[in-house]
Protein backbone atom coordinates (compact mmCIF):
# COMPACT_ATOMS: atom_id res chain seq x y z
CA UNK A 1 0.00 0.00 0.00
CA UNK A 2 2.61 2.61 1.17
CA UNK A 3 5.09 1.32 -1.92
CA UNK A 4 1.45 2.15 -4.68
CA UNK A 5 0.85 5.70 -2.56
CA UNK A 6 4.66 6.89 -3.43
CA UNK A 7 4.05 6.39 -7.36
CA UNK A 8 0.41 8.58 -7.12
CA UNK A 9 0.84 12.01 -7.10
CA UNK A 10 -2.10 12.84 -5.33
CA UNK A 11 -3.83 11.40 -2.08
CA UNK A 12 -7.28 11.16 -1.27
CA UNK A 13 -8.33 12.20 2.54
CA UNK A 14 -9.57 8.65 2.73
CA UNK A 15 -6.34 6.98 1.87
CA UNK A 16 -4.19 9.06 3.94
CA UNK A 17 -6.69 7.68 6.63
CA UNK A 18 -6.13 4.15 5.58
CA UNK A 19 -2.54 4.86 5.39
CA UNK A 20 -2.23 5.84 8.99
CA UNK A 21 -4.91 3.23 9.91
CA UNK A 22 -2.06 1.05 8.66
CA UNK A 23 0.51 2.18 9.94
CA UNK A 24 -0.85 2.67 13.56
CA UNK A 25 -1.77 -0.94 13.09
CA UNK A 26 1.83 -1.84 12.14
CA UNK A 27 2.62 0.55 15.37
CA UNK A 28 0.56 -1.93 17.93
CA UNK A 29 1.73 -4.85 16.19
CA UNK A 30 5.54 -3.99 16.75
CA UNK A 31 4.13 -3.04 20.39
CA UNK A 32 2.83 -6.81 20.78
CA UNK A 33 5.59 -8.03 19.36
CA UNK A 34 7.94 -6.81 21.61
CA UNK A 35 5.66 -7.03 24.55
CA UNK A 36 5.84 -10.85 23.76
CA UNK A 37 9.71 -10.78 23.23
CA UNK A 38 10.26 -9.69 26.62
CA UNK A 39 7.77 -11.82 27.96
CA UNK A 40 9.49 -14.88 26.25
CA UNK A 41 13.08 -13.72 27.31
CA UNK A 42 11.73 -13.10 31.06
CA UNK A 43 10.39 -16.70 30.67
CA UNK A 44 13.98 -18.00 29.31
CA UNK A 45 15.56 -16.49 31.96
CA UNK A 46 13.15 -17.92 34.66
CA UNK A 47 14.00 -21.29 33.08
CA UNK A 48 17.74 -21.19 33.03
CA UNK A 49 17.25 -19.99 36.85
CA UNK A 50 14.97 -23.04 37.63
CA UNK A 51 17.44 -24.91 35.50
CA UNK A 52 20.56 -24.34 38.01
CA UNK A 53 18.30 -24.45 40.99
CA UNK A 54 17.72 -27.96 39.78
CA UNK A 55 21.44 -28.65 38.72
CA UNK A 56 22.62 -27.79 42.14
CA UNK A 57 19.76 -29.80 43.73
CA UNK A 58 21.00 -32.57 42.22
CA UNK A 59 24.58 -32.05 43.53
CA UNK A 60 23.21 -31.64 46.54
CA UNK A 61 21.53 -35.28 46.65
CA UNK A 62 24.63 -36.47 44.78
CA UNK A 63 26.63 -35.08 47.97
CA UNK A 64 24.28 -36.33 50.41
CA UNK A 65 24.28 -39.86 48.73
CA UNK A 66 27.90 -40.09 48.46
CA UNK A 67 28.50 -39.06 52.17
CA UNK A 68 25.60 -41.42 53.34
CA UNK A 69 27.42 -44.71 51.82
CA UNK A 70 30.73 -43.28 53.02
CA UNK A 71 29.24 -43.39 56.47
CA UNK A 72 27.24 -46.65 55.82
CA UNK A 73 30.26 -48.38 54.82
CA UNK A 74 32.62 -47.35 57.30
CA UNK A 75 30.94 -49.35 60.19
CA UNK A 76 30.69 -52.00 57.90
CA UNK A 77 33.97 -52.13 57.32
CA UNK A 78 35.34 -53.33 60.71
CA UNK A 79 32.01 -55.42 61.51
CA UNK A 80 33.28 -57.39 58.57
CA UNK A 81 36.75 -57.87 59.62
CA UNK A 82 36.37 -58.63 63.10
CA UNK A 83 33.92 -61.03 61.98
CA UNK A 84 35.84 -62.49 59.12
CA UNK A 85 38.97 -62.85 62.07
CA UNK A 86 36.82 -64.66 64.56
CA UNK A 87 35.06 -66.84 62.16
CA UNK A 88 38.84 -67.76 60.37
CA UNK A 89 40.70 -68.05 63.73
CA UNK A 90 39.52 -69.89 65.94
CA UNK A 91 42.42 -69.69 68.48
CA UNK A 92 41.60 -65.69 69.13
CA UNK A 93 42.41 -65.75 72.74
CA UNK A 94 38.77 -65.44 75.32
CA UNK A 95 39.61 -61.49 76.18
CA UNK A 96 40.41 -60.40 72.40
CA UNK A 97 37.81 -62.31 71.54
CA UNK A 98 35.60 -60.10 73.86
CA UNK A 99 36.77 -56.92 72.94
CA UNK A 100 35.86 -58.03 69.25
CA UNK A 101 32.82 -58.88 69.62
CA UNK A 102 32.64 -55.47 71.68
CA UNK A 103 33.65 -53.75 68.35
CA UNK A 104 31.01 -55.40 65.93
CA UNK A 105 28.50 -54.75 68.53
CA UNK A 106 29.42 -51.18 68.87
CA UNK A 107 29.65 -50.28 64.89
CA UNK A 108 26.71 -52.26 64.65
CA UNK A 109 24.89 -50.16 66.67
CA UNK A 110 26.28 -47.15 64.94
CA UNK A 111 24.71 -48.41 61.72
CA UNK A 112 21.71 -48.96 62.71
CA UNK A 113 21.55 -45.17 64.43
CA UNK A 114 22.28 -44.04 61.22
CA UNK A 115 19.83 -45.96 59.13
CA UNK A 116 17.61 -44.70 61.42
CA UNK A 117 18.39 -40.77 61.64
CA UNK A 118 18.63 -40.83 57.63
CA UNK A 119 15.14 -42.13 57.16
CA UNK A 120 14.29 -39.54 60.32
CA UNK A 121 15.65 -37.17 58.07
CA UNK A 122 14.23 -38.51 54.75
CA UNK A 123 11.14 -38.57 56.50
CA UNK A 124 10.78 -35.01 57.34
CA UNK A 125 12.33 -33.36 54.73
CA UNK A 126 9.62 -35.09 52.10
CA UNK A 127 7.22 -33.83 54.75
CA UNK A 128 6.09 -37.49 55.54
CA UNK A 129 6.87 -37.45 58.79
CA UNK A 130 3.86 -37.86 61.32
CA UNK A 131 3.56 -35.16 63.85
CA UNK A 132 1.22 -35.46 66.61
CA UNK A 133 1.05 -32.44 68.58
CA UNK A 134 -0.02 -32.03 71.99
CA UNK A 135 0.22 -29.92 74.91
CA UNK A 136 3.80 -30.82 76.48
CA UNK A 137 5.43 -29.66 79.96
CA UNK A 138 8.69 -29.26 78.60
CA UNK A 139 9.82 -29.26 82.47
CA UNK A 140 8.91 -33.06 82.46
CA UNK A 141 10.52 -33.48 79.00
CA UNK A 142 13.75 -32.42 81.10
CA UNK A 143 13.51 -34.10 84.07
CA UNK A 144 12.18 -37.60 81.97
CA UNK A 145 15.28 -37.14 79.96
CA UNK A 146 17.83 -35.93 82.06
CA UNK A 147 16.65 -38.98 84.42
CA UNK A 148 16.98 -41.04 81.14
CA UNK A 149 21.04 -39.84 80.89
CA UNK A 150 21.53 -40.50 84.73
CA UNK A 151 23.60 -43.36 84.21
CA UNK A 152 25.73 -41.93 81.03
CA UNK A 153 26.49 -39.11 83.16
CA UNK A 154 27.38 -40.95 86.33
CA UNK A 155 29.79 -43.21 84.03
CA UNK A 156 31.40 -39.90 82.83
CA UNK A 157 31.97 -38.54 85.83
CA UNK A 158 29.98 -35.45 85.07
CA UNK A 159 27.68 -33.24 87.16
CA UNK A 160 24.38 -32.40 85.89
CA UNK A 161 22.38 -29.62 87.05
CA UNK A 162 18.77 -28.80 86.20
CA UNK A 163 17.15 -25.76 86.78
CA UNK A 164 13.54 -25.41 86.55
CA UNK A 165 10.82 -22.70 87.21
CA UNK A 166 7.88 -23.76 89.15
CA UNK A 167 5.73 -23.35 86.31
CA UNK A 168 6.12 -22.72 82.87
CA UNK A 169 2.88 -22.74 80.12
CA UNK A 170 2.46 -25.61 78.41
CA UNK A 171 3.77 -25.52 74.38
CA UNK A 172 2.13 -27.44 71.17
CA UNK A 173 4.29 -30.09 70.34
CA UNK A 174 5.47 -33.09 69.72
CA UNK A 175 6.34 -35.45 72.92
CA UNK A 176 7.94 -37.55 70.94
CA UNK A 177 10.09 -35.03 69.14
CA UNK A 178 10.87 -33.05 71.91
CA UNK A 179 12.17 -35.64 73.82
CA UNK A 180 14.51 -36.43 70.96
CA UNK A 181 16.01 -32.95 70.88
CA UNK A 182 16.74 -33.05 74.23
CA UNK A 183 18.27 -36.62 74.21
CA UNK A 184 20.16 -35.43 71.49
CA UNK A 185 21.73 -31.84 72.84
CA UNK A 186 22.40 -33.93 76.15
CA UNK A 187 23.98 -36.40 74.65
CA UNK A 188 26.40 -34.13 72.95
CA UNK A 189 27.09 -32.05 76.15
CA UNK A 190 28.63 -35.42 77.37
CA UNK A 191 30.19 -35.77 74.32
CA UNK A 192 32.14 -32.34 74.19
CA UNK A 193 33.03 -33.31 78.40
CA UNK A 194 33.91 -36.54 78.08
CA UNK A 195 37.45 -36.88 80.44
CA UNK A 196 37.00 -33.25 81.94
CA UNK A 197 35.56 -32.96 84.92
CA UNK A 198 32.24 -32.13 82.93
CA UNK A 199 29.34 -30.24 84.07
CA UNK A 200 25.97 -29.55 82.30
CA UNK A 201 23.57 -27.16 83.20
CA UNK A 202 20.03 -27.13 81.52
CA UNK A 203 17.58 -24.20 82.28
CA UNK A 204 14.23 -23.71 81.80
CA UNK A 205 12.66 -20.36 81.21
CA UNK A 206 9.62 -18.46 79.69
CA UNK A 207 9.50 -14.71 78.20
CA UNK A 208 7.23 -12.82 75.99
CA UNK A 209 5.45 -15.71 74.66
CA UNK A 210 8.09 -18.49 74.28
CA UNK A 211 10.04 -21.16 76.11
CA UNK A 212 13.67 -21.02 76.19
CA UNK A 213 15.56 -24.24 76.84
CA UNK A 214 19.61 -23.80 77.52
CA UNK A 215 21.91 -26.84 77.90
CA UNK A 216 25.42 -25.70 78.78
CA UNK A 217 28.43 -27.96 79.02
CA UNK A 218 32.39 -26.90 80.37
CA UNK A 219 33.87 -29.37 77.47
CA UNK A 220 35.66 -28.66 74.46
CA UNK A 221 33.66 -25.53 72.79
CA UNK A 222 33.21 -24.62 69.16
CA UNK A 223 35.03 -21.87 66.84
CA UNK A 224 32.79 -19.89 65.97
CA UNK A 225 33.45 -20.99 62.27
CA UNK A 226 31.44 -24.11 63.10
CA UNK A 227 28.45 -22.41 64.98
CA UNK A 228 26.40 -22.71 62.04
CA UNK A 229 28.08 -25.75 60.10
CA UNK A 230 27.40 -27.96 62.92
CA UNK A 231 23.95 -27.96 61.82
CA UNK A 232 24.28 -28.75 58.62
CA UNK A 233 24.04 -32.60 57.75
CA UNK A 234 27.04 -34.28 58.39
CA UNK A 235 28.55 -31.73 59.60
CA UNK A 236 30.81 -33.30 62.75
CA UNK A 237 33.27 -31.28 64.85
CA UNK A 238 35.84 -33.00 67.68
CA UNK A 239 39.38 -33.48 68.23
CA UNK A 240 40.65 -33.97 64.78
CA UNK A 241 43.62 -34.93 65.96
CA UNK A 242 43.34 -37.63 68.21
CA UNK A 243 39.57 -38.95 67.96
CA UNK A 244 36.53 -38.77 65.72
CA UNK A 245 33.03 -37.95 67.42
CA UNK A 246 31.06 -40.88 67.46
CA UNK A 247 27.18 -40.26 65.97
CA UNK A 248 26.16 -39.75 62.77
CA UNK A 249 26.32 -36.11 62.05
CA UNK A 250 22.70 -35.63 61.48
CA UNK A 251 21.58 -35.27 64.83
CA UNK A 252 21.78 -31.28 65.87
CA UNK A 253 20.46 -31.02 61.86
CA UNK A 254 17.24 -33.07 62.92
CA UNK A 255 16.87 -31.28 65.94
CA UNK A 256 16.88 -28.09 64.41
CA UNK A 257 14.50 -28.50 61.80
CA UNK A 258 11.96 -30.29 64.73
CA UNK A 259 11.76 -27.19 66.52
CA UNK A 260 11.80 -24.86 63.58
CA UNK A 261 8.42 -27.18 62.09
CA UNK A 262 6.74 -25.75 66.08
CA UNK A 263 7.98 -21.74 65.17
CA UNK A 264 10.99 -22.03 67.41
CA UNK A 265 14.60 -21.37 66.79
CA UNK A 266 17.90 -22.80 67.50
CA UNK A 267 21.55 -21.65 67.66
CA UNK A 268 24.43 -22.18 69.75
CA UNK A 269 27.21 -19.83 71.30
CA UNK A 270 30.57 -20.95 72.25
CA UNK A 271 34.41 -20.91 71.61
CA UNK A 272 37.02 -22.95 71.33
CA UNK A 273 38.19 -23.82 75.08
CA UNK A 274 35.42 -22.53 77.02
CA UNK A 275 32.02 -24.64 77.00
CA UNK A 276 29.06 -24.48 74.81
CA UNK A 277 25.34 -22.97 74.92
CA UNK A 278 22.83 -24.74 72.64
CA UNK A 279 19.83 -22.96 72.91
CA UNK A 280 15.87 -23.35 71.81
CA UNK A 281 12.69 -21.51 72.34
CA UNK A 282 9.42 -23.10 71.53
CA UNK A 283 6.06 -20.58 71.21
CA UNK A 284 3.97 -20.75 74.08
CA UNK A 285 1.14 -19.36 71.75
CA UNK A 286 0.03 -16.98 75.10
CA UNK A 287 1.62 -13.59 75.48
CA UNK A 288 2.66 -13.17 79.06
CA UNK B 1 63.70 -59.18 57.75
CA UNK B 2 60.36 -58.23 58.92
CA UNK B 3 58.80 -56.01 56.85
CA UNK B 4 57.38 -52.59 57.92
CA UNK B 5 53.84 -51.18 57.19
CA UNK B 6 51.73 -47.74 58.04
CA UNK B 7 48.59 -47.82 58.28
CA UNK B 8 46.82 -44.79 58.38
CA UNK B 9 42.93 -44.61 59.21
CA UNK B 10 41.28 -42.26 61.69
CA UNK B 11 38.88 -44.73 62.19
CA UNK B 12 39.97 -46.60 65.56
CA UNK B 13 38.04 -49.96 64.88
CA UNK B 14 38.96 -50.43 61.59
CA UNK B 15 42.68 -49.67 62.39
CA UNK B 16 42.19 -52.18 65.56
CA UNK B 17 41.61 -54.52 63.08
CA UNK B 18 44.02 -54.17 60.23
CA UNK B 19 46.70 -53.94 63.03
CA UNK B 20 45.17 -57.40 64.53
CA UNK B 21 45.90 -59.26 60.94
CA UNK B 22 49.56 -57.65 60.09
CA UNK B 23 50.93 -58.11 63.25
CA UNK B 24 49.59 -61.65 62.84
CA UNK B 25 50.79 -62.29 59.30
CA UNK B 26 54.05 -61.38 61.38
CA UNK B 27 54.55 -57.25 59.97
CA UNK B 28 56.07 -54.31 61.82
CA UNK B 29 52.73 -52.30 61.92
CA UNK B 30 53.33 -48.48 62.81
CA UNK B 31 49.74 -46.14 62.87
CA UNK B 32 48.95 -42.32 61.98
CA UNK B 33 45.49 -41.32 62.95
CA UNK B 34 45.87 -38.67 60.41
CA UNK B 35 47.25 -37.33 57.04
CA UNK B 36 50.20 -35.43 58.66
CA UNK B 37 51.09 -37.66 61.14
CA UNK B 38 51.26 -40.46 57.80
CA UNK B 39 53.64 -38.00 56.10
CA UNK B 40 55.82 -37.75 59.51
CA UNK B 41 56.02 -41.43 59.77
CA UNK B 42 56.86 -42.14 56.51
CA UNK B 43 59.86 -39.91 56.86
CA UNK B 44 61.03 -41.50 60.31
CA UNK B 45 60.34 -45.37 59.38
CA UNK B 46 60.68 -45.55 55.50
CA UNK B 47 57.96 -48.36 55.65
CA UNK B 48 57.33 -50.73 52.78
CA UNK B 49 53.96 -50.74 52.72
CA UNK B 50 51.21 -47.55 53.41
CA UNK B 51 47.86 -48.53 54.11
CA UNK B 52 46.27 -45.58 53.29
CA UNK B 53 42.23 -44.31 53.53
CA UNK B 54 41.32 -41.33 51.77
CA UNK B 55 39.18 -39.20 53.85
CA UNK B 56 41.32 -38.30 56.86
CA UNK B 57 41.68 -35.33 58.65
CA UNK B 58 44.56 -32.95 58.59
CA UNK B 59 45.85 -34.73 54.43
CA UNK B 60 43.96 -36.63 52.39
CA UNK B 61 45.18 -39.83 50.98
CA UNK B 62 44.96 -38.81 47.58
CA UNK B 63 48.07 -35.33 49.57
CA UNK B 64 50.26 -37.95 50.71
CA UNK B 65 50.06 -40.26 48.10
CA UNK B 66 51.36 -37.57 46.59
CA UNK B 67 54.09 -36.54 48.43
CA UNK B 68 54.89 -39.86 48.53
CA UNK B 69 55.48 -40.01 44.89
CA UNK B 70 57.14 -36.83 44.54
CA UNK B 71 60.34 -38.51 46.62
CA UNK B 72 62.50 -40.61 44.73
CA UNK B 73 63.78 -42.45 47.60
CA UNK B 74 60.26 -43.62 48.06
CA UNK B 75 59.98 -44.65 45.12
CA UNK B 76 59.93 -48.47 46.63
CA UNK B 77 57.16 -48.10 48.70
CA UNK B 78 53.74 -49.54 47.61
CA UNK B 79 50.70 -48.19 48.79
CA UNK B 80 47.36 -49.22 49.03
CA UNK B 81 44.59 -47.00 49.19
CA UNK B 82 41.58 -48.28 51.35
CA UNK B 83 38.46 -46.37 50.66
CA UNK B 84 34.78 -46.05 51.57
CA UNK B 85 34.54 -43.97 48.62
CA UNK B 86 34.45 -46.60 45.81
CA UNK B 87 33.03 -44.46 42.78
CA UNK B 88 35.03 -45.45 39.78
CA UNK B 89 36.30 -41.77 39.54
CA UNK B 90 37.72 -41.85 43.23
CA UNK B 91 39.76 -44.77 41.99
CA UNK B 92 40.93 -44.09 38.71
CA UNK B 93 42.37 -40.64 41.10
CA UNK B 94 43.52 -42.76 43.50
CA UNK B 95 45.54 -44.76 40.93
CA UNK B 96 46.84 -41.99 39.18
CA UNK B 97 48.48 -40.04 41.83
CA UNK B 98 50.59 -43.47 42.45
CA UNK B 99 48.42 -46.24 44.55
CA UNK B 100 49.48 -49.45 43.88
CA UNK B 101 46.04 -50.78 44.69
CA UNK B 102 42.57 -48.95 45.55
CA UNK B 103 40.13 -51.58 47.91
CA UNK B 104 37.15 -50.47 48.54
CA UNK B 105 35.71 -50.38 51.98
CA UNK B 106 33.89 -52.91 53.20
CA UNK B 107 36.64 -55.39 52.15
CA UNK B 108 36.94 -59.38 52.32
CA UNK B 109 39.96 -59.67 55.21
CA UNK B 110 41.70 -62.61 53.05
CA UNK B 111 41.61 -60.58 50.03
CA UNK B 112 43.30 -57.79 51.91
CA UNK B 113 46.20 -59.52 53.33
CA UNK B 114 46.79 -61.64 49.90
CA UNK B 115 47.26 -58.03 48.12
CA UNK B 116 49.90 -57.14 50.70
CA UNK B 117 51.46 -60.07 50.52
CA UNK B 118 51.63 -60.11 46.59
CA UNK B 119 52.97 -56.19 46.78
CA UNK B 120 55.92 -57.20 49.53
CA UNK B 121 56.29 -60.75 48.07
CA UNK B 122 56.18 -61.05 44.14
CA UNK B 123 55.84 -64.29 43.15
CA UNK B 124 59.16 -65.26 42.08
CA UNK B 125 58.32 -67.57 38.67
CA UNK B 126 60.62 -65.50 37.14
CA UNK B 127 63.40 -66.05 38.23
CA UNK B 128 65.73 -68.71 36.59
CA UNK B 129 65.21 -72.06 37.52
Amino acid sequence: MVGWVVKEEAVSIEEVREILDEASQVVVYSHRLQQKSRELEAATAELRQANERLTELDRLKDDFVSTVTHELRTPLTSIRAFTEILLEDPEVEAEQRRKFLGIITKEAERLTRLINQVLDLSKIESGKADWVATQVDMKEVISDTVAAMEQLFKEKNIEVEARLPERVSSVTVDLDRMIQVMLNLLSNAVKFCDGLNGRVEIALSERDGSLRVDVCDNGRGIGAENHEAIFSKFHQVGNTLTDKPHGSGLGLHISRQIVEHFGGRMWVESSLGSGARFSFTLPTGSQT
Amino acid sequence: MTKKILVADDEPSIVAAVEYLLQRDGYEVHIARNGQEALDLVESQVPDLVLLDVMMPLKSGYEVCTRIRERAEWNHIKVIMLSAKGRDAEVIRGLSLGADVYITKPFSTRDLMMRIKGLLDPPTASRAP
